[in-house]
Parts: structure tokens; C-alpha cells; sequence
């Protein structure tokens, strides 16, 4: 039976696995920052040009923009583990152990994203903060609010990759559907800014999708008094991806385990 | 109730056949050619609880398919299987905490963390709690002579220091059955006879049942009581270590030390294996000749310092065996 504690011993174990692996750690954090303040200038330079109009302050904008960038950077690359664990075979000899195979991979994305949250979380928040020079003009509660859901947000993200990833059980590798889903992820998600500058139609595709909960769900909460989504909404939006995926990843899971078969010798 | 029950065992892949040049390649992607290849055909065996088991055969031979068989990884096309009482493929979960497996080109350590992070890990996910934990892993620590391995980076261990580790880490939940497949597989000699020892005094000591397959026929010799002799998917020999030499061999290998520095034998069923001088190794056939024989004929051409009569090696025994059944094959 797979119990709270196995899954915690799993992320614990990767936690640690991950915190290992310093440079790598450092230079992608350096990467994440260096986005980070390649969209705050992008923002600033729409603002002073007065490009389009910005219904919030730019300073909010900037906030959102950098807390999308540390999302993606903050998760671990989960497909590919799963499909190099595919292609090698290990998934097999993963099948004798007393754990689902890939709840045991999820509580070990869990464990590495936690360790790259602790940085993100200090060290990137603090970078925007001193080049933007304020906070988001929901001050420190919004901030928290909004780091919060997104880290369940970037949870929602790792079960996604791992359905991406075990797709290769079918189609021999998982690239080609996990590239869908990231542009799906880029642009439904309102990676590069709010889905409320998007056309209606558009947002209303969106919202059909569990994008929104892993993304631009969170980070809004940022744009303060005039965050459009309510919390309210973002819990009930939350809870409502999380089962569909639950779900719809047993149901991968099943239906491409199945498919599984090595070679002998 | 037999450790492991395996009844007319049936195993066969589906290989895509590659066409060549443009036109085949074009037509195998719109109409692909499958080809059936039969890795097992219908093997049957029982092992009791408590016996060591080696599974040899040449590459190909489908000693790896019934290990991953008998562990739950793959699903047979026929036959009965049974370990622990249990059917493998069908009861996974249940059968994870009744074996535990060495597959020696795989890892089940953490590659960037010390080994005892990985222990604490697999005795979590086998449900063993902190107390017992404790104790299983001192009193496999002093067996397995690992104390100074267990703060060490796994990435930084030798092979033979790796593979202590990895048997460690698949005995942490005292299971009744190990499974090893190519265990000694890429070791030093010297690492390959701790591995074998550490193997046979465990199993010795816990009453585990030890099925291992290997190339090796060392690791046949030292660790395993039984042998199977596998071939394209057939059992050739199920008998005794012991009894393979006498009932499968009727050579032996006699050497002489003389004073002279060099004697001839020339009889039916001698058959010179090398010569230096004041030595001469030969093989004899005890169908044809009789080794008392031999030491005789020497002994009236030479003045003779010393004489060792000895079994071939296992791997010769082995290869006969093969030789032999591929003659009545063809």
C-alpha cells in the first residue's frame, strides 16, 4: 500500500539527491534570473514607451512576468526521466518494488523542485525585488499567497510531465508530446502576460484547460486589487485539476503499462 | 510447497524485421514484417526453499527471460509459474516482499548519494520500521564488510565496492528468495570471489533461496549446490554441481614433472595440452584410457619429481556439454 510516508521518503531522498548537484542548481538559477530580467525590461521599456495599454502597474506586471519565468525553471525536466527510464528498460525493474512506478517518479520531481523552490523562493524573489525596487502592490500577503499556489501549481506541472513522459511506452519517445503540451503550457498558461490582455475567445479556451490552475492561476494573485481571479475560485480551480489529473494519469498509466515489454536477454 | 515452481514455461518476442534500401524501408513503414523469436520453449523446474540454483547458458539462451519471469517483469506466453506461492506477473506488489534482486548491469542506489541514503530509502518503501532497520543493516554491514562504504558517494565506490552495496540494498528486507542475474558481471577476480563468498555464506546463514544466472562458471562453482544448463530455451542438464564433472566429463587433466626434459606419450586417448621442458600436460580420455595407465607408460620412459592429476576446468565441462548437444541436434 502506498502510504503518505513511502512518498515522502522518496522527495526527501531526491531533495537531497538534488541539493547535491550544485552547479547544475546555480546555473540554471543564473539562467531563471537572467529571463527573469530580460521580461522585467521588456515591460519597463512597453511602459515608458507607452506600446500598448497596461491595465495594471507595471510594477505588478513585472512581478507576474518573473514568477511565470521562475515556474518553469523551477520544475524539473520529469518526461525525460520517465522516458529514458522507458527506453532503457528500468521501468521494469522499477515494477518489482513494493511502489507505483510513477508516484515514486512524482514524489521524486516533488523532492527536486522543493530544493530548487528554496532557492527560487529566497534568493530569485530577492533578485526581482531589488531590481524592480518594490513589491507587488498586494505587498507580502499577495506575494506568499501567490508562491504558494504556484508551487502546487508547478505539483499540477509534474504529473503532467509524467504523463507526457510515459506517452513513450506508445510512440517510443515523449518529446513530441511534451513539446505540445509546453506550447499549450506557454500559451494558455499566460506565460508572457496575463490571459486578460488575450481576446475573449481565447480566454475562454484557456480556461478549459488545467494550464491555468498550474500557471496563471497563481501568479495573478500578484496583480493585487486587480488580480481577476478571486482565491475563492483558484482553490475551486485547483482542487478540480488536481482530481481530473489524478484520474486522467491512472488512466494513462494503466492503459500504457500494459504496452510494457523487454527484451529477454 | 516449492521456493519457485516453473511448469512447460513459453516465452516468445515479436522482433520488427528491417527491410533494406528505399523501397523496403518505404514499404515496412505502411506494411511492417514481424518475426517471432522463441526465447523460451516450455521449461519446467522446482526449487526448494533454501537452495542455490545456477541458471547458465550462452547468450541468448533465455536465462534472463526466465529470471525477469520469475520476478514479475515480464509475462510468460504459457506456462505456470509460481514463487513464493505467488503468480509473479499477477501479483507484483505482493511478490516485491518475498524477493529481492541483483541485476548487475543495473542500479538500484542513489548515484550521487551515499549508499546508506538508498538503504533508508528501500527499507521505507519495503514498510521496515526504524528499530529493525537498525538491526538488519548492522548486522549487514558487519557481513558484508561495508562500514567505511556506507558515508562514501556511490559515484565515487569501485565496481566491487558498488556491487557489495547493491546486494546489501536487495537482502535489506530479508527475503526468502534472491534472484541474481550476472552479478559478478565487469569484476576483478578478487572482487568476484568476496561477491561469491558474501553471497553463499548470506544465503548459507538465512536459509535464502539463491537462483543465479551467469556466463561465469565461477560464479556456478562457489556459490550454487544445483545447476541448469540452458540452450535456445530448453533445459540441456538440471543435476548437481558436483555430479556435472562425473556423469557429463569422463576427462582428466594429468601433469607431469620430470627429470628429463622431455618424454613423449603416445597412446589412444592422450592428448598433449602443453609442453615446457622437464613438464608435459596432457588430457586424458578415461573412455579410452585409464589415468593409471598413463602414469605407468611415463614413469618407465622418465624419472618422474611429481605428478598432479586434476578435473578440467568447469567452463571446458560446460563447453563439451554445448558441443555435445549441438551434435545430437544436428
Amino acid at each position: 500500500m502506498v502510504t503518505a510516508q513511502k512518498l515522502y521518503v522518496f522527495a526527501s531522498t531526491s531533495f537531497r539527491d538534488h541539493m547535491s548537484h550544485r552547479l547544475k542548481l546555480t546555473a540554471r538559477f543564473i539562467l531563471c534570473v537572467f529571463f527573469m530580467f530580460v521580461f522585467i525590461e521588456f515591460w519597463q521599456l512597453i511602459e515608458r514607451e507607452k506600446l500598448i495599454d497596461i491595465p495594471f502597474p507595471v510594477h505588478d506586471i513585472c512581478w507576474y512576468a518573473s514568477l511565470t519565468q521562475m515556474m518553469l525553471f523551477m520544475s524539473p525536466r520529469l518526461f525525460m526521466t520517465v522516458e529514458d527510464d522507458v527506453r532503457n528498460g528500468d521501468i521494469a525493474y522499477s515494477l518489482i518494488r513494493p511502489m507505483p512506478y510513477l508516484w515514486m517518479r512524482i514524489s521524486e520531481g516533488i523532492g527536486a523542485m522543493t530544493a530548487n523552490t528554496l532557492i527560487y523562493y529566497t534568493l530569485g524573489v530577492l533578485c526581482v525585488y531589488l531590481y524592480i525596487g518594490e513589491l507587488p502592490s498586494g505587498g507580502m500577503a499577495a506575494l506568499g499567497t501567490a508562491l504558494f499556489f504556484l508551487y502546487l501549481g508547478s505539483i499540477l506541472h509534474i504529473l503532467y510531465q509524467a504523463m507526457a513522459g510515459i506517452t513513450a511506452l506508445w510512440l517510443q519517445e515523449a518529446e513530441s508530446v511534451y513539446r505540445i503540451y509546453q506550447k499549450v503550457l506557454i500559451v494558455l498558461g499566460g506565460l508572457y502576460m496575463p490571459l486578460t490582455l488575450y481576446p475573449d475567445w481565447l480566454q475562454t479556451w484557456a480556461f478549459l484547460t488545467p494550464v491555468v490552475a498550474m500557471l496563471y492561476g497563481p501568479v495573478q494573485l500578484v496583480l493585487g486589487a486587480n488580480s481577476p481571479l478571486g482565491l475563492e475560485t483558484l482553490i475551486l480551480l485547483m482542487v478540480f485539476w488536481f482530481g481530473f489529473s489524478i484520474l486522467l494519469m491512472n488512466f494513462i498509466y494503466r492503459a500504457c503499462i500494459g504496452r510494457l515489454e523487454i527484451n529477454g536477454g | 510447497m516449492h521456493a519457485l515452481s516453473v511448469q512447460k514455461l513459453k516465452k516468445s518476442f515479436q522482433i520488427k524485421k528491417s527491410g533494406r534500401g528505399f523501397k523496403s524501408t518505404v514499404s515496412s513503414f505502411f506494411k511492417p514484417e514481424w518475426q517471432t523469436v522463441e526465447a523460451l520453449r516450455g521449461i519446467s523446474f522446482d526449487i526448494e526453499q533454501g537452495e542455490r540454483v545456477a541458471f547458465i547458458g550462452p547468450n541468448g539462451a533465455g536465462k534472463s527471460t526466465t529470471i525477469k519471469i520469475l520476478s514479475g517483469i515480464l509475462q510468460p506466453g504459457g506456462g505456470k509459474v509460481r514463487v513464493a506461492g505467488l503468480t509473479p506477473w499477477e501479483e507484483r506488489e505482493k511478490l516485491a516482499y518475498n524477493i529481492g534482486t541483483v541485476f548487475g548491469q543495473r542500479s538500484q542506489l542513489w548515484y550521487h548519494l551515499p549508499a546508506q541514503d538508498s538503504f533508508r530509502l528501500l527499507a521505507s518503501a519495503y514498510d521496515i520500521d526504524d528499530d529493525s532497520y537498525k538491526k538488519r543493516i548492522a548486522m549487514l554491514t558487519d557481513s558484508f564488510d561495508i562500514s567505511d562504504l556506507m558515508d562514501k558517494p556511490v559515484r565515487q565506490m569501485s565496481l566491487g565496492q558498488r556491487m557489495r552495496c547493491e546486494i546489501v540494498a536487495s537482502f535489506i528486507h530479508q527475503p526468502p528468495i534472491l534472484f541474481l542475474d550476472e552479478p559478478t558481471v565487469g569484476l576483478d577476480v578478487s572482487a568476484k570471489a568476496v561477491i561469491r563468498d558474501l553471497v553463499y555464506e548470506s544465503s548459507k546463514k538465512d536459509g535464502t533461496t539463491v537462483l543465479l544466472t551467469s556466463h561465469d562458471t565461477g560464479d556456478m562453482e562457489r556459490v550454487c549446490d544445483r545447476v541448469i544448463l540452458i540452450d535456445e530455451g530448453k533445459i540441456i542438464i538440471d543435476d548437481k554441481v558436483s555430479k556435472l564433472r562425473s556423469n557429463y566429463i569422463r576427462k582428466k587433466v594429468v601433469t607431469f614433472s620430470t627429470k628429463e626434459e622431455g618424454i613423449t606419450l603416445e597412446m589412444n586417448g592422450v592428448k598433449k595440452t602443453e609442453s615446457a621442458p622437464h613438464i608435459l600436460t596432457v588430457e586424458v580420455d578415461t573412455k579410452k584410457q585409464s589415468v593409471e595407465s598413463v602414469i605407468q607408460k611415463a614413469m618407465t620412459q622418465s624419472s618422474l619429481r611429481d605428478i598432479s592429476v586434476e578435473d578440467p576446468p568447469m567452463e571446458d565441462v560446460i563447453k563439451s556439454i554445448y558441443a555435445k548437444t549441438k551434435r545430437k541436434g544436428a
